[in-house]
């Protein structure tokens, strides 16, 4: 046998105390249910956070028209104004506001801000 | 008394006092292995802790091509290896510096301490490091490795001289 070989051996030949198999298996068993609840608890955590993500997506796709365009498109979308319509509508508040006007000069300046 | 065999397939079907008499069987065996890598008892019931909590997993699904006791070893030698990689890094990262490190000195057979030779040991190629790991530590003939590392006899012997010749000049150094 080689010298090296032989320190080997006389380092590995010191005495050491035993183990005691009870107090092992009681570390071990406690060691494995912990390891057991945070494998569950990991397992809560990410279904909650998958579940939490799929909400959170749906909502944003959900809410993709924002208020104005739904609020656009359910009142005036399919509403159907003519040209004529609307001249007919705007010369009546025309007349209405000359009329309950006190101040005519003012309700032209307004007539000239609404057209420019 | 149950064999190895019988103890595993009444895991199998959901028995763990089966399991707590395989543990019984080998604990000593395993501590053994891992106090001659360590400093201390306490890394060596850790890493004999880990076996065992690897074993609960995997033996569920053990297929009876190796004797369990085969089996053991190569789970033994991996967790060695685990630890001698993690010790390199630790030493490396300056980790082991601290004052309760001092008191590992030298036996007086030996020139260098066990953690110098375990430092040396985790420089060689891997199967030059299993092969000197069960070699030295377990004392095990070279069939038996060559039988656990799935190697030839001839090739287990060859690994051995040139791990024992890269210790021989690692130490030399020290």
């Amino acid at each position: 046998m080689m010298n090296i070989e032989k320190q080997i051996q006389n380092l590995f030949t010191e005495e050491h105390a035993d183990i005691n198999p009870d107090k092992f298996l009681d570390r071990l068993h406690s060691t494995r249910d912990w390891r057991v609840r945070n494998q569950q608890r990991l397992t809560y955590g990410i279904s909650s956070f998958v579940v939490v993500l799929l909400v959170g997506v749906l909502s944003i796709t959900q809410l993709n028209d924002n208020a104005s365009d739904i609020q656009y498109n359910q009142y005036y979308a399919d509403a159907d104004i003519s040209e004529e319509m609307m001249e007919e509508y705007y010369d009546e508040i025309s007349l209405y506001l000359v009329d309950q006007s006190d101040d005519i000069w003012s309700t032209i300046e307004f007539f000239y801000n609404v057209n420019n | 008394m149950k064999n190895d065999n019988e103890l595993i397939k009444q895991y199998q079907k959901g028995s763990n006092a089966a399991f707590d008499e395989l543990v019984r069987r080998y604990v000593d065996e395993v501590y053994t292995f891992f106090i001659k890598f360590t400093a201390d008892s306490m890394d060596a019931e850790d890493l004999a802790q880990d076996v065992f909590l690897k074993l609960h997993k995997s033996l569920k699904k053990f297929r009876f091509e190796a004797s369990f006791k085969t089996y053991l070893y190569r789970v033994n030698v991996n967790a060695a290896n685990n630890y001698l990689g993690r010790s390199k890094w630790r030493k490396w990262l300056h980790l082991d510096d601290s004052p309760e490190q001092i008191d590992d000195s030298p036996s007086a057979e030996s020139d260098w301490t066990k953690k110098e030779l375990w430092d040396a040991v985790a420089k060689l190629p891997k199967t030059q490091r299993m092969v000197v790991t069960m070699r030295v530590a377990q004392n095990m003939p070279h069939k038996d490795i060559a039988s656990i590392i799935g190697k030839s006899e001839s090739s287990v012997k060859t690994n051995y001289h040139y791990g024992i010749n890269q210790l021989k000049k690692q130490l030399g150094n020290v």
